[in-house]
């Protein structure tokens, strides 16, 4: 009985996912922040992520009867914006020839959106310091650390939902997200 | 305690008090560059979905296009690149293949040299089985004759 209930409870859950998909521009305006946010900290370009923004959207919108509702809508939009990601920073790598456009964000710029509200100046200088130090930290760690970084501490993914979207297993993204952490404390550390 | 603290105590179970108050520090760094992603991300305007789309669509044919064009550019140049080389390859073929028909042109005169002088060996007359016999005898008479004259001489 209990089974049944649970697979009528997962058939309408793929059916709700199916429908809320139907409504496109209702999905981008729900999801585009999210998406949005984990390109800019992956990417560290403004107009990379603009324009991966509207691949991601424009991949699922093509391939929304495809859409089988295994996965919530978020995670499998996340796993498009992720292969995105891994696709863009290869055919960057191939393309090394080709000049990159000045729209990478500046680590000062990033500092600048640091939320007010310190005891003092000094307090607040050193908050944008330490975030310049995060933001250069991110950029230098490798791929699949900074994903895991990104996933974990700017979305504020639950574990399983970072494996599952990365297909890495639970213990290998704990790993990674402890090695992503250990860099990122050292840079903070070692220039603080 | 906020989350991130929360999220570091899972990573790092077993720590002590300066190890966590300096966790908490770590914690309190990455909220704030999280906030300053998301603020940064929310100042982005979002222009209409159909535009944004259509954009998307726009780049993703011109990508097409330009990754055919650097396909079809590379195979001229790969084609470009094996002409010196075949030709390279022609010529060698060429001059192997008369360096080797010179070589069988030789052979085949040695050979025929070589036939030549075993069937003239072949078609040589036989000898009679008598001859030793018929040379001895006119070995002999020869040597008497020789013998009568200066035997008369003598005389």
């Amino acid at each position: 009985m209990e089974q049944i209930a649970a697979s009528e409870l997962t058939q309408l859950a793929r059916e709700q996912a199916v429908l809320d998909l139907a409504d496109f521009d209702e999905v981008v305006r729900l999801y585009r922040p999210r998406v949005f946010r984990f390109l800019l900290a992956s990417l560290r370009d403004r107009d990379a992520a603009e324009n991966l923004t509207q691949d991601c959207f424009l991949k699922a919108y093509m391939g929304r009867r495809n859409f089988r509702g295994d996965s919530s809508l978020s995670t499998w939009l996340m796993k498009i914006a992720m292969n995105l990601v891994r696709d863009h920073l290869r055919s960057k790598r191939m393309r090394f020839w080709t000049k990159t456009r000045e729209t990478a964000l500046d680590p000062i710029d990033v500092s600048d959106w640091v939320p007010d509200g310190r005891s003092s100046p000094e307090a607040e200088m050193i908050a944008r310091t330490e975030v310049q130090h995060v933001w250069k930290a991110v950029s230098a760690l490798p791929a699949k650390q900074r994903e895991v970084f990104v996933m974990r501490f700017v979305e504020e993914m639950e574990l399983k939902e970072i494996a599952d979207l990365t297909g890495m297993n639970p213990s290998t993204v704990k790993t990674h997200l402890y090695r992503a952490l250990a860099a990122v404390r050292e840079t903070v550390g070692s220039k603080a | 305690m906020n989350n991130e603290s929360m999220n570091l105590d899972e990573l790092y179970p077993e720590s002590d008090a300066a190890t966590k108050r300096d966790l908490e520090e770590l914690a309190n760094t990455i909220s704030q560059f999280r906030s300053a992603v998301h603020h940064i991300a929310a100042g982005e305007d979002a222009r209409p979905i159909a535009w944004q789309l259509e954009k998307a669509r726009l780049r993703q044919r011109s990508k097409q296009r330009r990754v055919m064009l650097e396909w079809a550019v590379a195979a001229a140049l790969c084609v470009a690149a094996m002409v010196p080389a075949v030709n390279f390859y022609r010529d060698h073929a060429a001059a192997v293949r008369a360096q080797q028909q010179a070589q069988f042109l030789k052979q085949r005169e040695a050979d025929t040299a070589l036939l030549d002088q075993v069937t003239s060996e072949l078609s040589e007359a036989v000898p009679d089985s008598l001859q030793p016999l018929a040379e001895m005898d006119s070995d002999y008479a020869n040597n008497q004759a020789t013998t009568g004259e200066s035997k008369n001489g003598r005389n």
